[in-house]
């Protein structure tokens, strides 16, 4: 299938797309989260599990923004 | 006093003038109820943090983190997912929207499941699940003026100035509709959130440098996270952020941001100009809030962390600029509450049974939102020890609205029967739920009441869609409404393929 066929039908390319399955995975899946309980072990002097809500929620926006960057470079949003 | 009290003064009047000098005048309902779908994305950008993030942003999830820790995060974890499904919805709702002329989130339903009483239904229980919550905004008001006053004024007092202080702005919401709302969010937003994130770094740098307060003499149950064991459940935090991201979209007064935007480019933009934002905040604060229980006093009164450490580091002037900081959050949900509320009383409750003209849609607007600030301020002023437990059970019950709202988006398959057996079975089972369990499920794992509306109302809505086929005419009306956003998709492709040709 040609890639301007395959673009049609996903509206998202697929990078993005796996991208943002990632967010709500690394979110939202309970194991991920239950390893961190309690895990206080500094870093910089933040703890780890603080850290990983950080790094949680820095991926989540970084993937709204690589989405919209992509987009707006190939001039794909009206 | 007088010191926090003008600050507060400037600060009010500097917003009026804002207001005032914007010459706002009504020419249409489209006008009023989405400011004419004419906002670009700093606008809406800032109009979006400004009306997610209320004051009680401060007081609650501060003095959330402050007393519970590092679960306190799930709600950045989830104020960020939120804003991936508004970039995945973005451009079928803006589509919809500007191509039928809709205003609000039922005008959506109504339009995707072609019935009128779903209109009714989703009016009525965004309606009903966001009174609580403006109620709960004009009490943490209270807290604010309570620490304005310097404890001159006892809570009742402070919540009575403080009610009357955010009435009386409703003056300009009333007048002016969206328009008024989406300029005032944006200096509102500023205030709040970039110098808000300003001061927090500069508090936590005052708690660390001077004060030596680091994380490794916070307790070990402030780095809990409710896993396999505990006493909520391993699927509580999975739960609060599942609901909370789905939920997002799911109030009114967040959905109807959609139709503000003047295009579906100044959407996807606003999102990648907020998520920056919206993480310097939540992270600063919730860290600040951590540290901030170890200063002396947060620990007998945690939900008052934003203002003891800033006192105890600014004095008098860094006081009264956290007491702006916060009115102007407060201003923000409160406004856009009260207005997308108007809103949907005339367009989805009168204007769904009566014929109105765009004049008469106005004016029950109007109607409608003075009469919601003088139901909440009475409300507000009474002592009501269970309204956070109608807040959390609000909660439960709006999310049922993202079944019919998301699937009804993305499937073709969903029909009016599921939408609406689903939405009513899903609320009456989330708030049975809660009623009977109230915060969580020992017997689900910890999963929220909400969630397990969520199930059921899914179900339904599948169940119906393969169970009770829709007729020929139907299926085409619906294919239609797909069509017309995969032609404007394929026309945006082709334009940035012609674009991107060699001349």
């Amino acid at each position: 299938m040609p890639a301007f066929k395959r673009d049609l039908r996903n509206a998202q390319p697929r990078w993005v797309s796996a991208w943002f399955c990632a967010d709500a995975i690394i979110a939202l899946a309970p194991p991920l989260y239950w390893a961190f309980d309690g895990d206080r072990t500094p870093i910089l002097g933040v703890p780890v599990v603080v850290l990983y809500f950080i790094a949680v929620s820095t991926c989540t926006a970084l993937s709204i923004i690589a989405a919209y960057l992509s987009e707006a470079f190939r001039g794909e949003i009206n | 006093m007088l010191i926090t009290f003008g600050c507060i003064a400037i600060f009010f009047a500097v917003i009026v003038v804002i207001l005032q000098l914007s010459g706002i005048r009504d020419r249409d309902f489209t006008e009023y109820a989405v400011g004419g779908r004419s906002f670009g994305p700093g606008y809406q950008a800032m109009s979006f943090l400004n009306t997610w993030y209320p004051g009680a942003m401060f007081t609650a999830f501060g003095g959330m983190a402050a007393s519970a820790g590092v679960i306190s995060f799930y709600v950045l974890s989830y104020s960020l997912l939120t804003v991936v499904l508004m970039y995945l919805i973005a451009r079928p709702v803006w589509i919809w929207g500007k191509t039928f002329a809709l205003h609000t989130q039922p005008d959506l339903l109504a339009l995707r499941f072609n019935s009128r009483h779903i209109k009714t239904i989703a009016a009525v229980i965004g309606i009903a699940s966001g009174i609580p919550w403006l109620v709960l905004g004009m009490q943490a008001l209270g807290t604010l003026f309570q620490y304005m006053s310097l404890g001159t004024l006892s809570f009742s007092e402070a919540v009575i100035v403080g009610v009357a202080i955010i009435a009386l702005r409703q003056v300009w919401t009333v007048r002016m509709g969206m328009r008024g709302v989406v300029i005032s969010d944006f200096a509102q937003g500023i205030v709040a959130y970039v110098i808000g994130v300003i001061v927090l770094l500069g508090l936590i740098a005052w708690m660390v440098l001077s004060q030596d307060i680091t994380f490794s003499s916070l307790d070990d149950a402030k780095f809990a996270i409710p896993s396999l064991g505990s006493k909520e459940g391993p699927l509580y935090v999975f739960s609060l952020i599942l609901t909370g991201t789905i939920g997002g979209w799911c109030w009114p007064y967040i959905f109807v941001r959609l139709f503000t935007a003047d295009g579906v480019h100044s959407l996807k933009k606003s999102a990648a100009l907020a998520v920056p934002l919206s993480l310097a905040f939540g992270v600063s604060l919730l860290m600040f809030g951590m540290l901030g229980a170890q200063v002396q006093g947060v620990s007998a009164a945690p939900n008052d962390v934003w203002f003891i450490v800033a006192q105890k580091a600014g004095g008098l002037w860094l006081l009264g600029l956290a007491g702006v900081i916060v009115l102007a959050a407060s201003m923000g949900h409160t406004d856009g509450n009260i207005q997308a509320t108007g809103a949907q009383i005339a367009n989805d409750l009168i204007g769904n049974y009566w014929n109105l003209d765009q004049r008469q849609l106005i004016i029950i607007a109007k109607i409608g939102m003075l009469a919601l600030t003088i139901l909440a301020s009475w409300l507000a002023c009474l002592d009501l020890p269970a309204l956070f437990q109608l807040a959390v059970l609000a909660y439960q019950g709006i999310i049922q609205l993202a079944v019919p709202q998301f699937l009804g988006i993305f499937w073709k398959r969903g029909n009016t029967y599921g939408a609406i057996g689903g939405m009513v079975a899903g609320f009456v089972t989330a708030i049975v739920l809660e009623l009977i369990y109230p915060g969580y499920l020992p017997w689900a794992f910890g999963l929220t009441s909400g969630a397990v509306g969520l199930a059921v109302n899914l179900a339904i809505y599948v169940a119906a869609a393969y169970l009770f086929p829709r007729s020929g005419a139907e299926q085409q009306r619906v294919d239609g409404l797909f069509k017309l956003v995969e032609e404007k998709q394929s026309a945006a492709f082709a334009g940035s393929r012609v674009a991107t040709q060699p001349a």
